[in-house]
């Protein structure tokens, strides 16, 4: 049994693999990714840039690029496989199951529309059919209040350009709560805004969370804000999960050497910092390793690095790892 | 919308900068032809004082900005002076003559707009699927096809192998009158309740407005296509489709808008090819529009009458750049915002 | 490095033949280049490339001497349309070999010194060019000037520069502001060096992806001017031209209008599609 509480599952992602044509090859960007939410948990996604994360977001939603091709496993939502679900099915999980926080929320709001417009077009299909106009817009203006927006109704009637990124990215967050969804994935949110006002985001969604009971997936590249606002974490590298478990048994105990090295980043873990942190870049994903895919750039591989996959194996309870030679680490 | 209003009046402005520019230009460059513009006015026979004095009232032997400024005063007041090729008034000329060719550019360049945003539509909705395979060959020929050649294969085609079409008769058939009113013929006709001399009138523009109408509509159906592409991977339609808008809804509403705008923002400027073009399509065509006055205007060294046209053209289109970026501000907000530039 | 210059070509022709008919686009301009270079020794009859007069042979129709007929005045349309091709693609080279660089200049003057005076005249008067409808300006420049295919390349230059103009401006005036520029500046390097080592490089595929991309538009225009008698003159040939004479005598001797009619569509086919291929390979938008 993986994960910390004993709340009802409500994501459960089994050995689930994602590749993308690019050019007529295989680009084999997810390779059996596992893990779960349940009710009321935190969650972290953590790794390097282009390693995956937003990508298992996406599969999450059904909202994957055309060309992705899944490769094997499954995602289940509240026991339904996502990728099997029929469109009513799969309408009502995106409506009211789950929402997904955009990294930028410049590109997430339609700049030629306004917020109005883009609100209470998605309220109304999470709404039961035939609420009034003017119930979707209450519901809107207290979700753009909760977010800690002043003055709603002039927010309504903006335009994206005239927000700023932090009051879109609000108002994305607003979009994503209002038709009570249970479960918030969060894609490395307010990243590309300022580090003030990414914490003020974080912060948001942190107390969002504990007020509404909410479940969450935070995807972040930055070991302290995972440390900060999850319980459970999942390290990523290369569309595999090295590491999981309790977010503090692994940042505690580190056991595989990219979370080691990965911490060792730690404060300036940045996407540019982290390529001079650890050496090496992130492999080419139409080409990749036949063995564990951290083992060119592991300190510490050996033959068998090389040639197998290792298992993610219980190495402490309830504390995971994908490393051949796991013991030897602590 | 007073920030609309605001941009409009400031455009305005400029263009008055622009107009007032080009008048110069095509002032100096009219100058420099080489020959003596009152020699040319009253032909090789008339004697040396006659001449001397139309320069003296033409203020030809002045220096040049004296010249544009008398030059100027008169365009100001509407009067671009005596053409030496019809020996009327250039205003008069232009009255008669530009009705014709603007009919003939606003069939060419407006029905044809939607015509390539429904083929850009289709194209992305049916991407690597025969329709888009269809739409997309086609366009590589069509865009390839200069406007005078599809103009001269029309003829050849429609007015002499398979005559099913008026092809070199003018706006009317013969024995048809349709009192002016608009200067539109079609308009005209149905202004006058002629529905016959409507058909036949919009008969006659059927070709020479395919002819020039027909690369720039496959020009602005491959950017709608390549547009609503690129558009449909953005994350605001992802951020949509993943809260559960319908599909339809999402492409209708979300997709459609922002994927025109580049297209209808670029009209002003095929508005302005089509206007070119139409000079070599009326001659093939034989249509009475102003190309033949310019053309002769311009060969016979008519310095009024090439002033005239050029003015003429480019108030035109700048007036169409301003409509258009008026429908654009419409359809983006962000260009309602007064632009620096 | 040697190695790394196959590597690089060899990832620029995977970009460049993406799309199969790209490809096609490229072997159609090989095709042409070719034929300008060496049509004039390999056509049936060379000397009718020129003022040549054969009335026993005049209008005749597509045969096996002829395969694509003869002209008024006996002359062979195809050897006529191969010898035209020269001058058609001189025509398109030198256009955008002369307007680049002038637009360059003047948009990188003006974007550099954006918000000044300078920025103001150049702009405001590259404005002005791109007010008048292009084949207008071209037809009065053309027509002022004595009718021969090195003015109508003249009138073309002109109208064709601000566009690059555009462009430049709006590179120069983006960058006038990055930190390396300024750096530059306070290191008191000279304006040539920011201009050609620092600007420059950031425009140049944008640049050359326009060029290869005008080069099909610069060819149309040069065949209108042709076609309104403001071109090259007879009796060389010129597509235009020939088909403007072909006209006066549809439908009945129609190859000479259908025949020079399909040589340009085919030509321009192929520059638009070469042009494609270089926009994916440099990876820059069409627009």
């Amino acid at each position: 049994m993986r994960g910390m509480g004993e709340g009802e599952i409500l994501l459960d992602i089994k050995d689930f693999s994602v590749s993308f044509d690019v050019y007529g090859k295989k680009s084999h960007v997810l390779d059996g990714i596992t893990f779960r939410v349940r009710a009321g948990e935190r969650v972290g996604l953590v790794g390097e840039s282009g390693c995956g994360k937003t990508t298992t977001l996406k599969a999450i939603l059904r909202v994957l690029p055309k060309n992705a091709v899944i490769g094997g496993g499954s995602v289940l939502f509240g026991g339904r496989d996502v990728f099997g679900m029929a469109r009513p099915e799969l309408d009502d999980m995106r409506r009211r199951g789950a929402g997904m926080i955009f990294q930028d929320p410049s590109s997430a709001l339609n700049p030629v529309f306004s917020v109005k417009s883009q609100f209470l077009t998605a309220l109304r299909y999470a709404n039961p059919p035939g609420t009034p106009k003017e119930r979707l817009y209450e519901i809107a203006a207290e979700a753009l209040d909760s977010v800690m927006l002043p003055d709603p109704h002039r927010i309504m009637d903006s335009f994206p350009y005239q927000l700023s990124g932090g009051m879109k990215q609000r108002v994305c967050i607003a979009m994503t709560i209002a038709a009570g969804r249970r479960l918030l994935l969060a894609d490395e949110p307010g990243t590309s805004l300022d580090v003030t006002i990414q914490d003020q985001i974080l912060r948001l969604i942190n107390k969002l969370v504990s007020e509404k009971g909410l479940s969450v997936v935070m995807v972040s590249h930055s070991v302290g804000v995972i440390r900060e606002s999850t319980n459970y974490v999942n390290i990523m590298y290369a569309g595999t999960v090295v590491e999981s478990g309790a977010t503090d048994d692994v940042f505690g105990n580190p056991m595989h050497p990219y979370t080691t090295a990965l911490m060792s980043c730690v404060p300036k873990l940045t996407g540019g910092s982290i390529a001079q942190g650890i050496p090496g870049r992130v492999p080419d994903y139409m080409n990749t390793p036949a063995g564990c895919r951290f083992a060119p750039r592991c300190p510490r591989a050996k033959g068998a690095c090389h040639e197998r996959k290792p298992p993610h194996a219980e190495a402490a309870p309830g504390h995971y790892v994908s490393c051949h030679f796991a013991s030897e680490a602590v | 919308m007073p920030s609309l209003l605001a941009t409009v009046l400031k455009r305005l402005g400029w263009a008055s900068v622009v107009l007032a520019g080009l008048s110069i230009l095509i002032f100096s460059l009219v100058r420099i032809m080489p020959g003596d513009p009152a020699r040319l006015a009253l032909g090789p026979t008339a004697p040396e004082e006659v001449v001397e004095r139309y320069r003296e009232r033409m203020h030809y032997n002045e220096p040049l900005p004296v010249q544009y400024y008398f030059w100027l005063r008169q365009v100001l007041h509407g009067d671009f002076g005596m053409s030496t090729v019809t020996k009327r008034g250039v205003s008069q000329d232009l009255a008669e003559f530009m009705p014709a060719t603007l009919e003939l550019v606003i069939w060419a360049g407006i029905p044809p707009l939607f015509f390539a945003l429904l083929l850009g539509v289709l194209g992305a909705m049916y991407k690597n699927r025969w329709p888009d395979y269809v739409i997309r060959f086609s366009s590589y020929i069509i865009i390839a096809t200069p406007t005078f050649v599809w103009a001269v294969l029309f003829l050849l085609i429609f007015g002499y192998w398979l005559p099913v079409l008026p092809s070199i008769g003018g706006r009317l058939s013969m024995g048809l009158a349709v009192p002016t009113v608009t200067g539109l013929m079609v308009l005209d006709a149905l202004i006058a309740g002629q529905p016959a001399a409507a058909w036949d009138a919009f008969a006659h523009l059927l070709l020479p407005s395919l002819a020039l109408s027909l690369g720039h509509t496959m020009q602005e159906a491959r950017l709608t296509r390549s547009y609503m592409l690129e558009n449909a991977g953005k994350d605001y339609i992802t951020m949509v489709t993943s809260q559960g808008v319908p599909r339809d809804v999402v492409n209708r509403k979300f997709l459609l808008r922002p994927s025109i705008i580049p297209t209808v923002s670029i009209m002003g400027l095929d508005i302005a090819a089509i206007f070119g073009n139409a000079f070599l399509v009326e001659t093939i065509f034989n249509w009475p529009g102003m190309s033949r006055y310019a053309m002769n205007a311009i060969l016979g060294k008519d310095i009024n009458a090439v002033c005239g046209v050029v003015m003429v053209l480019g108030v035109i289109f700048i007036m169409t750049n301003l409509l258009v970026d008026v429908i654009v501000m419409i359809l983006d907000p962000r260009m309602r915002q007064s632009r620096s530039k | 490095m040697d190695e790394s210059w196959k590597e690089t070509l060899k990832r620029s022709w995977l970009k460049y033949s993406e799309s199969k008919i790209t490809v096609l686009g490229l072997a159609i301009v090989a095709g042409f280049v070719f034929l300008a270079l060496f049509g004039e020794r390999l056509v049936p009859y060379p000397e009718h490339i020129g003022s040549f007069v054969d009335f026993a042979n005049a209008g005749g129709a597509p045969s096996g001497a002829h395969p694509f007929g003869t002209d008024l005045i006996g002359r062979d349309v195809l050897s006529r349309i191969v010898g035209s091709f020269r001058n058609t693609l001189l025509m398109g080279v030198i256009v955008l070999c002369i307007s680049a660089p002038v637009g360059f200049m003047v948009g990188v003057i003006a974007g550099y010194n954006k918000g000044k005076l300078i920025d103001t005249i150049l702009m405001r008067l590259t404005d002005i060019f791109l007010a008048i409808p292009p084949l207008v300006l071209a037809l009065a420049i053309a027509s002022v000037l004595e009718p021969n295919m090195t003015n109508s390349m003249l009138a073309i230059t002109v109208m064709w520069w601000p566009w690059y103009a555009r462009l430049s401006y709006g590179v120069a005036s983006s960058l006038r502001t990055e930190n390396y520029i300024i750096y530059a500046e306070l290191t008191g390097v000279r304006l040539p060096h920011i201009i050609f080592r620092e600007i420059l490089p950031n425009c140049l595929s944008a640049m050359l992806t326009k060029m290869t991309l005008d080069m099909g538009y610069v060819i149309i225009m040069g065949a209108t001017l042709s076609y309104a008698g403001l071109g090259e003159q007879a009796p060389k040939p010129a597509l235009g031209s020939m088909i403007s004479q072909g006209v006066k005598y549809m439908p009945e001797q129609w190859w000479l209008t259908v025949f020079p009619a399909i040589a340009i569509i085919v030509l321009i086919l192929g520059f638009n599609l070469f042009g494609d291929g270089i926009s994916n390979m440099l990876g820059t938008d069409e627009s």
